[in-house]
């Protein structure tokens, strides 16, 4: 079945029966956010729908999500009436019962079929790799418990990949085009895509693939927002998807650059005030400082970074690896480069959550298998990003799900792809590497026991006060550490030439 | 699962996905959840945990007689009390004294299903990894083989809903059973007297496993014979009632009254001979016959327990019988029978050959209690299938058998059948989705095909029998289309009873049946060598 080994297919049973016994677990204020999404692609017009405002989780998808949404209430008809009022309902508070929980949970787990096929159709050579993907912990959290789509959106991010595997431009092109506008925190990738299919199809102006290519994307594209902007809501549109008035990091600090330095301001601040150093600090940093986690972030003692400025800086890290994919527009460098983009923007972007790690991790876990290098960083890429998830199952009950299934997981994941990757005669440096990393991985047991019982425990007996942030800070800037190595690896497999596969 | 370097990983793996699947469970309702006045099984636990807490010893079983007072032996009552030890220090006002009935918050919740948890991991899982490991090492079977075993018992439907998800503690009656059976194999009474000691006063329930054990017991002491067996005797009984005295010892004082009193609470004869519906024979033949307006409350207890008695003497008969039969001289040509794993073992004081009789008659002796005895659950049809389940892990060792097979298929049937018994109390406790998905799971992960090659009788039954299950079903998946009729409200539930008691029933006479076989087949290799050829060509005509 589905080109899965006997062990394999046992654990796919596995997982989804356990996605669907977790219907009744958490989820959070996404759940909500979706099905109001329902209700409204249901009651409203097509005019009305990035207008409405009856419950404060507006659409703020591009449109292709929106009709994703309608074509969702479809199949809600055959549920009984009473619930499918209830589920398709404009309500200012949030809707729940127990069917529209099966539903929504079930349109999640059929939609990953998406993800699926692409996976069975992109790589049958190398089925660990689709089944690592496919049941990867990352979609358990986001998708399954916390509640979210992204098995669906990255399964056309395969089907895209599959078009450029197969040298298929228009397949690719379309794929992208159409996943930008379900979600467009693709547009970090998109460079990589953009160099990839203009380096490789159209350089020196071949016309006609230019022409193929530029029509299907501006055929995607106009299928998607053409009818919001015949009715002149392109402004409209436009912020309601890019709302600027969001702060540096996210009330949980994604672990990334941003995180480390807002750490250290916040060191620099206490040692100021400690040791009574000359230092200019702002009033707003304070503020924000003593609010721990929460809102906007305002450097006490750094200058402010703005939006800005964390565009340029992307861009510019983003344009080194986009020269090496310039160089040599094959696959692999492709996922090279689409594996650096999505460093480049999760580690320097501006407010990225931590669901993002996703974007580096799919990538990254195609070329997992390529060499040794790309092997330990996937493995460091996905312990500290699996990670730097767990916090947002913040319940002790579902402490043991997220561990035990992402234990399993990297177990299995990892010790299989170990047998397919040959270890390379070490160096002194990556000897060093591999050893520092190990040491590094194996900090996590102490992160967790920390995070998970000694702090709760601590708290409870009243010995630590007003110290939530701590827990979630030392994930954070302990998961940053990790995203450093790995991305430190993948721009060394970009620089330093292919190896041999060795499959 | 088990592929090159994965296996040293696959026992972790098992354990970590089975306690993932029990915690989802866990996500799902339990008894008594939202239901006032009385609320259920989870409300009981949690008030014994808060009167054990606050109150003395002495108090344990009388105080605030209105609510939920403790009905079960002494080491339950310990253990709540360490639940509530530890819940009282992560929130005490969910275990106050008083205040706190009905209360269900979620960090209560997670905290009840995180202590079954501890409990089965502590006690259950590792008297089942002790058995299949032990097992496994002596008989040599394959490592994968180990590993299905340990998981077809550690996912059993029944157990995981009801624990994990009904919300009781029945594994650890459960694990401290199975770590009789384990010390009995590998010849330690008086270990076994403990642990057996120790289920019997964590949940009375467990005398459903005590004639095929004591008769074990007593078989043993026969079978060494002369004053090595009076000595065994004397050694299992003080043992015994120093493990009982030393668990009871707060309520021996005032002599008879206190423990008179705790042991009227442990078996309420005044509630009546069965709870809702189970699948026995009293409650199955009351369609026909109206047994309590015949008998009344207390003929009914008589008349039951007569009953019980009745469908053990096979039991007891076949294992004494066996243990009369066999002696330790003879052993020597047993221990070079190559069809008696169970014995081979280099030390000179095995255990005797009905040894191999044991899980089989702790199957058969439980099953006949939860048929005939008084006052069942149908939450008791858990103890019948902890050995079957245990002798389904025998399947596909080096010594498979025809046999084997037949155990195996039965208990699959079992365990299903048994799990769709539970059915209106599970759909009660909001446990449908579990109830399903659990037990497709379960009989994917061990296999099961339900297209086998050969149409046995047993296959077409169990197809019949399925196929039976689907229809009655057919009214909740149709809440709307397909209703009992006005007259028999109960109409699906009582055929549920039915079917299940046809199916527990006829279980019942095949132990029987299996029990015999293999009493005979002690008996055909246990024979002097000069009868040799006699016992194998009597063999053959068997």
């Amino acid at each position: 079945m589905l080109g899965l080994s006997k062990g394999q297919r046992d654990l796919f049973v596995a997982s989804t029966v356990l996605k669907v016994l977790f219907y009744p677990a958490y989820r959070s204020t996404d759940f909500e956010v979706h099905r109001n999404w329902l209700a409204i692609t249901h009651q409203l017009p097509l005019k009305q729908w990035y207008y409405d405002t009856t419950s404060e989780w507006t659409l703020d998808y591009p449109p292709f999500f929106a009709c994703f949404s309608y074509l969702l209430t479809l199949p809600a008809r055959l549920l009984p009436r009473s619930a499918q009022d209830h589920l398709l309902q404009l309500s200012p508070t949030p809707v729940d019962s127990w069917l529209i929980t099966g539903y929504m949970r079930t349109t999640v787990l059929v939609s990953e079929l998406v993800l699926l096929l692409g996976l069975q159709r992109g790589s049958e050579a190398q089925s660990i790799i689709s089944f690592g993907l496919l049941l990867h912990p990352g979609f358990l959290i986001l998708d399954s418990i916390h509640f979210q789509y992204n098995g669906f959106l990255f399964g056309i991010l395969v089907w895209s990949l599959v078009g450029a595997k197969e040298g298929r431009p228009i397949m690719c092109a379309g794929f992208f085009a159409a996943l930008l506008n379900f979600k467009h925190i693709y547009m970090y990738l998109a460079p990589a895509w953009f160099i990839y299919l203009f380096r490789a199809y159209c350089y020196i102006l071949h016309l006609r693939p230019l022409a193929q290519i530029g029509f299907v994307t501006v055929l995607v594209s106009a299928m998607s927002l053409g009818p919001f902007l015949a009715l002149g809501q392109g402004p409209q549109l436009l912020s309601r998807l890019f709302p600027f008035t969001r702060g540096l990091n996210h009330a949980y600090w994604a672990p990334n650059a941003w995180a480390d330095i807002t750490l250290v301001d916040r060191v620099l601040y206490q040692a100021s005030r400690r040791f009574g150093l000359d230092m200019s600090v702002s009033a707003a940093g304070i503020k924000s400082s003593s609010r721990g986690l929460v809102g906007d972030t305002n450097f006490a003692v750094l200058p402010d970074i703005k939006p800005f400025h964390c565009f340029v800086i992307t861009l510019v890290i983003q344009c080194i690896s986009l020269i090496s994919l310039w160089l040599k527009p094959t696959y692999r460098s492709f996922l090279q480069s689409i594996t650096a983009c999505g460093f480049a923007s999760f580690m320097f972007g501006w407010h990225v959550h931590e669901k993002a790690v996703m974007l580096l991790l799919v990538p990254l876990s195609l070329m997992s298998t390529d060499d040794w290098n790309h092997y330990q960083a996937f493995k460091v890429a996905s312990v500290s990003g699996l990670v730097s998830l767990f916090p947002l199952l913040f319940h002790a009950a579902e402490t043991p799900i997220k561990m035990g299934y992402t234990f399993i997981w990297l177990v299995i994941v990892l010790s299989s792809l170990r047998q397919s990757v040959s270890k390379t005669p070490p160096s002194i440096s990556s000897y060093l590497a591999d050893n520092i990393q190990s040491l590094y991985l194996y900090t996590a047991l102490p992160l967790l026991l920390f995070t998970s019982i000694i702090h709760p425990y601590l708290t409870l007996t009243g010995a630590v006060i007003h110290a939530e942030f701590l827990p979630l800070m030392t994930t954070s800037i302990w998961c940053s550490t990790g995203m450093w190595i790995a991305w430190g690896r993948v721009l060394v497999g970009l620089f330093t030439g292919h190896s041999k596969r060795t499959i | 699962m088990s592929r090159n370097g994965l296996s040293n990983w696959s026992l972790p793996i098992g354990l970590s996905a089975a306690g993932v699947i029990k915690t989802a469970v866990g996500y799902g309702g339990f008894s008594g959840r939202d239901a006032p006045p009385m609320f259920g099984d989870f409300e009981a636990q949690r008030h014994w945990m808060e009167i054990t807490l606050h109150r003395p010893m002495k108090e344990w079983y009388t105080y605030a007689p209105d609510w939920w007072l403790l009905d079960y032996p002494p080491l339950t009552a310990y253990a709540s009390w360490l639940c509530g030890k530890i819940g009282s220090a992560l929130n005490p006002v969910n275990f106050a004294l008083d205040t706190s009935y009905g209360l269900s918050p979620p960090d209560l919740i997670t905290f009840m299903r995180f202590s079954v948890l501890s409990f089965e991991a502590c006690i259950w899982w590792s008297a089942v990894m002790a058995w299949m490991l032990l097992q496994g090492k002596k008989e040599g079977r394959s490592w994968r083989s180990q590993m299905t075993g340990i998981m077809t018992i550690l996912l059993q439907p029944s157990l995981t809903l009801i624990d994990n998800g009904h919300f009781q503690y029945n594994s650890v009656l459960l694990g401290f059973s199975l770590w009789t059976l384990v010390f009995l194999t590998h010849d330690q009474d008086l270990l076994a007297c403990v642990a057996f000691s120790c289920a019997l006063c964590f949940k009375q329930m467990g005398l459903y496993y005590a004639p095929a054990i004591g008769c074990y017991l007593i078989g043993k002491c026969i079978w060494l014979g002369g004053s090595a067996g009076l000595l065994l005797l004397v050694k299992l009984g003080i043992v015994t009632v120093a493990t009982f005295g030393l668990l009871f010892a707060p309520w021996l004082r005032p002599f008879p009254e206190a423990i008179l009193q705790v042991l009227h609470r442990m078996f309420p004869f005044a509630r009546g001979i069965f709870e809702d519906k189970v699948a026995n024979f009293w409650c199955a033949s009351n369609v026909v016959i109206k047994w309590r307006r015949w008998f009344g409350i207390n003929g009914m207890a008589k008349l039951a327990t007569v009953a019980t008695l009745a469908s053990l003497i096979p039991l007891v008969l076949i294992l004494l019988y066996t243990s009369f039969n066999t002696e330790p001289e003879s052993r020597s040509s047993s221990v070079a029978s190559r069809t008696v794993p169970v014995l081979e073992t280099p030390r000179q004081s095995g255990p005797p050959p009905s040894i191999r009789l044991l899980p089989m008659a702790l199957f058969s002796g439980s099953l006949a209690f939860f048929l005939f005895s008084f006052q069942v659950h149908e939450k008791s049809i858990l103890l019948p299938l902890m050995p079957l389940t245990v002798l389904m892990a025998f399947r596909g060792g080096k010594e498979a058998s025809a046999s084997e097979d037949e155990t195996w298929e039965v208990g699959v049937l079992l365990n299903n059948v048994a799990v769709f018994s539970m059915w209106p109390l599970l759909k009660r406790d909001g446990q449908a989705l579990q109830y399903v998905f659990v037990t497709l799971l379960w009989n994917y992960v061990i296999g099961y095909s339900p297209t086998g090659t050969q149409p046995t009788f047993l296959r077409l039954s169990t197809y019949l029998i399925y196929l039976c299950i689907a229809v009655l079903h057919l009214p909740d998946l149709f809440p709307t289309a397909v209703l009992a009729p006005g007259r028999f409200p109960d109409l699906f539930i009582v055929l549920n009873v039915l079917l299940s008691f046809g199916v527990f029933g006829l279980a019942w006479l095949w132990s029987l049946k299996r029990m015999f076989e293999i009493a005979w087949a002690i008996a055909g290799s246990s024979i002097d060598p000069r009868d040799h050829h006699r016992s194998t060509r009597r063999a053959k005509v068997d």
